[in-house]
């Protein structure tokens, strides 16, 4: 086990980004002429205190633009002290100059996820009451045994998240963390299911029933590769992240921005991020595999992440 | 000797650390905050300790990292997936705003044209509307649209070209039509009483299924599919 993690911040590989001769690819950075990877980007627990809130009340990434910093001051205007403002800025502007901005309304893991399952809790509950109000109001094509199936399944999870927020404090929080990554894959595959579903309905899909499923799917993917990592089982996460790479492919790759029943131009940006996710689910397996070959402890990485207080962004060089 | 001996030293001094809560050293330009909250006092003995380390020219790296499972070379499947599915959407996007933008104005001329038709053929004998805007829906909307798409197989090409890939067939756009589109719009009287119902044939022609735009979206996911070699967007 190797105990002292080193990170660099995105700054330092910009200029090489910029001149071509680093390329980014999902959540890595690539030599372009060695092909060799060089580094992996990873989220800190910052990135979530610091727009976590805020995001909770963005229903989709229409509404995210260029603009991302501008907008997500606006949003959390009140919430945000002026080194909070600075820090997220220079969190966004990473993320743009990486050319993957939109992964700040997905806030679903760049990197190993480090969101803490009480934030996930709450994004599963903001998740939860918009999909109600969905499947009471616009949504045809679901009978009602398949709504009370989704409220069903939709409950599950919160309780499962509920429990892995509880599951630190237990003697042997590992063979806990074990149940919920089986849980998880569960109710992972059921939500896949569902949008399967809603994909394969006649006409163009509804972008907010769309949108919701797809958050809930990717959150119960995050929970179940994170409750892997904490539990130090790096080659079972390795084999996870794989599959949801695949599936995330098989899944959004189909879509265009005329696939949804919005604006064309708006729904471009649901697009693009669905492609960025797809990206940064397909190389996280790297990181992994990287983590796993260097024997870094998966509890002491996201322990580590969790408690930086300074930057939201960081690099994982790869030696 | 001397290799296996360095080893078994080394392992020791890793275990030995890993009784200890870990904790990142210092003057490191940038490092993940120390987990257990240790103050600077521990933070020195970590840096004595990786100064020892250094001299004695072991680390905790000196055990051999396991085998990569994974091949990087796979990623340039993922970075050539994603610049054909970008020039996917914006194609599509592009030739749909075009589409838009082109249906706009040739409606109003439409208009135009239906507020010069002769009286008397306005009640009499009026003209079939294909005839009368066959060579104005080519110069207003057939032509425009075929250019975008023309733009949209050069860039493409490009992705080839960069790519040194070999060129083939299935990015060439088919240009032609089974039917003349204006057909369904022959039988309707080219009248101002009829606007309503011709600027909605047209709008069908132009961006209904299976109309102009449509079948250059239908061409471009078939060209996707073809070029990444994926079942997915069957």
């Amino acid at each position: 086990m190797i105990s002292q993690i080193l990170f660099e911040i995105p700054a330092a590989y910009e200029m090489a980004v910029r001149s071509g001769s680093l390329i980014q690819i999902g959540g890595l950075l690539k030599d372009a002429v060695s092909g060799k990877i060089v580094a992996h980007l990873q989220e800190s627990g910052l990135a979530h205190s610091l727009i976590g809130t805020a995001m909770l009340g963005v229903t989709s990434p229409v509404s995210l633009g260029l603009s991302a910093v501008s907008q997500l001051a606006n949003i959390g205007t009140g919430i945000y002290t002026a080194v909070q403002i600075n820090q997220l800025k220079t969190m966004i502007e990473g993320l743009q100059s990486l050319q993957i901005a939109t992964l700040g309304v997905s806030l679903l893991g760049v990197g190993v996820s480090v969101a803490g399952f009480l934030y996930m809790r709450k994004r599963f509950n903001a998740v939860d009451k918009r999909i109600d109000k969905l499947l009471d109001t616009v949504i045809h094509g679901f009978e009602s045994q398949q709504k009370a199936t989704l409220r069903s399944h939709l409950s599950q999870v919160d309780g499962i998240v509920q429990q892995a927020s509880q599951a630190r404090t237990l003697k042997n929080p590992k063979a806990e963390y074990s149940r919920i990554a089986e849980r998880m894959a569960e109710e992972a595959a059921h939500f896949e299911g569902e949008l399967e579903f809603v994909l394969k309905m006649n006409g163009k899909v509804n972008h907010e029933l769309f949108w919701q499923l797809a958050q809930t799917l990717m959150a119960c993917n995050s929970v179940r590769i994170d409750c892997r990592i904490r539990t130090n089982e790096l080659r079972n996460a390795l084999d996870v992240a794989l599959g949801v790479g695949e599936s995330y492919e098989r899944l959004f790759g189909r879509l265009t921005p005329l696939s949804f029943d919005g604006k064309a131009t708006q729904m471009a940006n649901t697009i693009t991020a669905l492609k960025d996710i797809t990206d940064v689910a397909v190389t996280k397996p790297y990181l992994i595999d990287y983590l796993h070959s260097r024997r870094i402890d998966g509890s002491d990485y996201v322990d580590q992440l969790g408690q930086e207080k300074e930057r939201p962004l960081l690099m994982l060089p790869v030696a | 000797m001397k290799e296996p001996f360095r080893r078994m030293i080394a392992f020791f001094r890793c275990n030995i650390r890993s009784f200890f809560k870990s904790s990142p050293a210092k003057g490191i330009s940038c490092t993940a905050s120390n987990p257990s909250g240790h103050d600077s006092q521990h933070h020195d003995a970590v840096d004595s300790f990786a100064t020892e380390q250094n001299l004695w020219g072991f680390t905790a790296d000196a055990i051999p990292p396991l085998p990569l499972l994974l091949d990087p070379a796979r990623l340039d499947r993922l970075a050539f997936r994603r610049q054909v599915l970008d020039w996917r959407d914006d194609s599509i996007l592009k030739i749909n705003q075009c589409a838009d933008r082109v249906l706009k104005e040739f409606s109003a001329h439409i208009v135009t044209m239906l507020k010069a038709v002769p009286i008397w053929r306005r009640c009499v004998w009026p003209k079939s509307t294909s005839e009368i805007i066959f060579h104005d829906f080519n110069r207003f909307v057939r032509w425009p649209i075929q250019h975008e798409a023309q733009l949209s197989e050069n860039r493409i090409k490009e992705i080839y070209d960069r790519r040194k890939l070999r060129e083939t067939s299935v990015r060439r756009f088919n240009y032609e039509w089974a039917d003349s589109p204006l057909n369904c719009i022959e039988q309707i009287g080219f009248r101002p009483s009829n606007e309503a119902k011709i600027i909605v044939a047209i709008s069908h022609i132009v961006q209904g299924d299976q109309g102009l735009s449509d079948n250059f979206h239908r061409q471009i996911i078939g060209i996707c599919a073809a070029v990444i070699g994926d079942r997915n967007f069957d």
